[in-house]
């Protein structure tokens, strides 16, 4: 891990860091990836990556129409909003 | 004295005839009022509930999960004001049958963390012993159930532990359902692949009418099950002739006098008629890491929502929107928050996904199937629920990232596989409690449950520290 590596990750998680975060976080990360890297002994050969603990299968329905929030409790969080919409920031 | 009728009175008693609810619930506003010195809830405004089958019957919420018009911040800054427009399922399903919002739990932010010091707003004290923490994640949830004397059932949530931990630290019965038997719609998520809602309570009675309750099919979370109904039915059954299994290893990593406690409580159910037997389970060295892979990757995308638009934290809109997102969100979460987020982030990266994410998965296929192999010969298991007692807050707060994880040693293991879990308590260690971890296969609440409560009835009652009124 050096400074770009965590820039580089904190730039993908969009996460803004002081300097003395991402000294911090570089520490960290790799005394925890050096941590992660114990499984590495272990034989996972044709095992299958358990996304789930139990089995989930997919269950499909018509669409139906149903009530929803109003449009009032769902901008009632926020104080950006204009005309009955969330504001955001600008994309570029 | 009105305090002393309901001294020791269980919640599933609560609907007799003879509690005068209006007594009740101002006796229950004091009594909230009185354990504000232990930072373990925050208030919410709660009415006068008598009718329904639980005919009024108190019930806390962790931070996380969702109540209609009532604060909401899963122990994060970045929610700070969040008030849901929108109730759980749980929630839905507790006041349906009656039951009354009380008071929202304190917890670690997004439930990152063993002992619910990485909480943005407070620190829940123990009530057995204020220096030290609560357990985590759902720390306060826990110290309520050990601090309020009053009939009255606590929802917290697990992704690795923060069900079982805490209670084992306060003292009081944690139960985790097995993944899928309770709706997390509505709860704000940490890892969707390993999050259980499940209740803590002073008795394992009160924590089975409390899965009774939330439990079942939910179209709004599609990894739910039907529910068994009744798990109570179960409870009064002979345990003789069960097989309890002890995973060695277990006791060897736990402290020795907090495995000695537990061998006491395992030779009691001996006592009660089941077969114990040691067994060898393989993988536990490997759960911690595997669970500090999985969790934290699945944590970071799921926090991706929280960047200071439509609810929460906010600002003025300056900037384009990388800019913003990331200044809130460099704001808006605490320590342990950002270290998972990097963590998560990395270990799903092109070029390092498959050597940590994928990795990970694919241990915690030999981890779940180490059990399965196990339940064959044995009908649950018995284990210390954490190696240490509950650690000081002040030490806690100074111990590295690697060396706080390892609390949850013990039970991160039996989550990765989103198995069942009862924490019951079975004596005391240094004057502070010790968890008995009770373990069963997918959907075998019932004998984790039959076997603490007769386990419970052997070991009697718990003298429960008085809290002083602080002012």
């Amino acid at each position: 891990m050096n400074k770009e590596e965590v820039e580089k990750v904190a730039s993908i998680a969009s996460l803004e860091l002081s300097d003395t975060e991402k000294e911090d976080l570089k520490d960290d990360m790799e005394n925890i990836l050096d941590w992660f890297s114990r499984l590495d002994e272990i034989n996972t050969e044709s095992v299958e990556p358990a996304f789930q603990p139990i089995d989930v299968k997919n269950e499909m329905r018509e669409d139906e129409v149903e009530e929803t929030l109003e449009r009032k409790e769902a901008l009632g969080n926020t104080d950006n909003k204009e005309d009955g919409f969330f504001k955001g920031p600008k994309i570029r | 004295m009105i305090r002393l009728k309901y001294r020791d009175m269980k919640a599933t008693e609560f609907s007799r005839s003879d509690v005068d609810k209006e007594k009740f619930y101002s006796l229950l506003g004091r009594e909230l009022e009185k354990l504000k010195g232990l930072n373990l809830h925050r208030k919410i405004d709660f009415g006068l509930e008598k009718d329904g089958k639980l005919s009024g019957l108190p019930f806390t919420l962790k931070d996380s999960i969702c109540s209609e018009g009532d604060p909401t911040y899963a122990g994060s800054k970045i929610l700070e004001g969040y008030r849901p427009p929108f109730d759980a399922t749980v929630v839905e399903k507790i006041k349906k049958a009656g039951g009354n919002i009380v008071a929202k739990t304190h917890q670690d932010e997004f439930a990152f963390g063993t002992g619910c010091t990485n909480c943005a707003f407070t620190t829940p004290k123990n009530p057995w012993d204020e220096e030290r923490c609560c357990g985590g994640s759902s720390g306060g949830a826990a110290g309520m159930a050990a601090a309020l004397d009053l009939p009255h059932i606590n929802l917290g949530e697990s992704t690795g532990g923060s069900i079982s931990v805490p209670a084992s630290f306060c003292g009081v019965v944690g139960l985790t359902p097995t993944y899928g038997v309770v709706s997390r719609y509505g709860l704000i998520s940490f890892a969707n692949s390993l999050d259980k809602i499940g209740p803590i309570a002073r008795n394992v009675e009160d924590a089975a009418l409390g899965l009774e309750v939330i439990s079942g099919k939910d179209e709004m979370d599609q990894t739910t099950v039907e529910s068994e109904g009744d798990y109570r039915e179960a409870l009064e059954e002979d345990i003789s002739g069960m097989t309890i299994g002890l995973p060695r290893d277990y006791f060897e990593i736990a402290d020795d006098e907090v495995s000695e406690t537990v061998e006491k409580a395992v030779s009691e159910l001996e006592q009660l008629g089941a077969d114990v037997k040691k067994v060898k389970l393989e993988m536990t060295e490997a759960a911690l890491p595997t669970y500090y892979i999985i969790a934290p990757a699945e944590a970071s995308t799921n926090l991706a929502k929280f960047c200071g638009m439509r609810y929460g934290m906010e600002g003025e809109l300056e900037g384009n929107f990388r800019e913003y997102f990331s200044k809130i969100r460099g704001q808006g979460f605490g320590e342990e928050v950002k270290r998972r987020v990097m963590i998560g982030t990395y270990t799903r990266m092109a070029g390092y996904r498959d050597k940590y994410y994928i990795k990970a998965l694919k241990v915690r296929r030999k981890i779940i199937n180490d059990f399965k192999h196990v339940f064959k010969d044995v009908d649950i298991l018995a284990a210390p629920t954490s190696p240490v007692i509950a650690p000081k807050i002040k030490e806690l707060e100074e111990m590295p990232p690697v060396e706080q994880y390892k609390i949850d040693k013990l039970t991160a293991p039996i989550n990765l596989a989103g198995m069942p879990q009862l924490s019951v308590p079975c004596g005391l260690n240094k004057k502070m409690p010790v968890g008995l971890h009770l373990m069963g296969n997918h959907f075998d609440e019932k004998k984790i449950l039959k076997v603490g409560h007769a386990y419970e009835k052997q070991r009697g009652k718990i003298n429960y520290p008085e809290v002083e009124d602080d002012g």
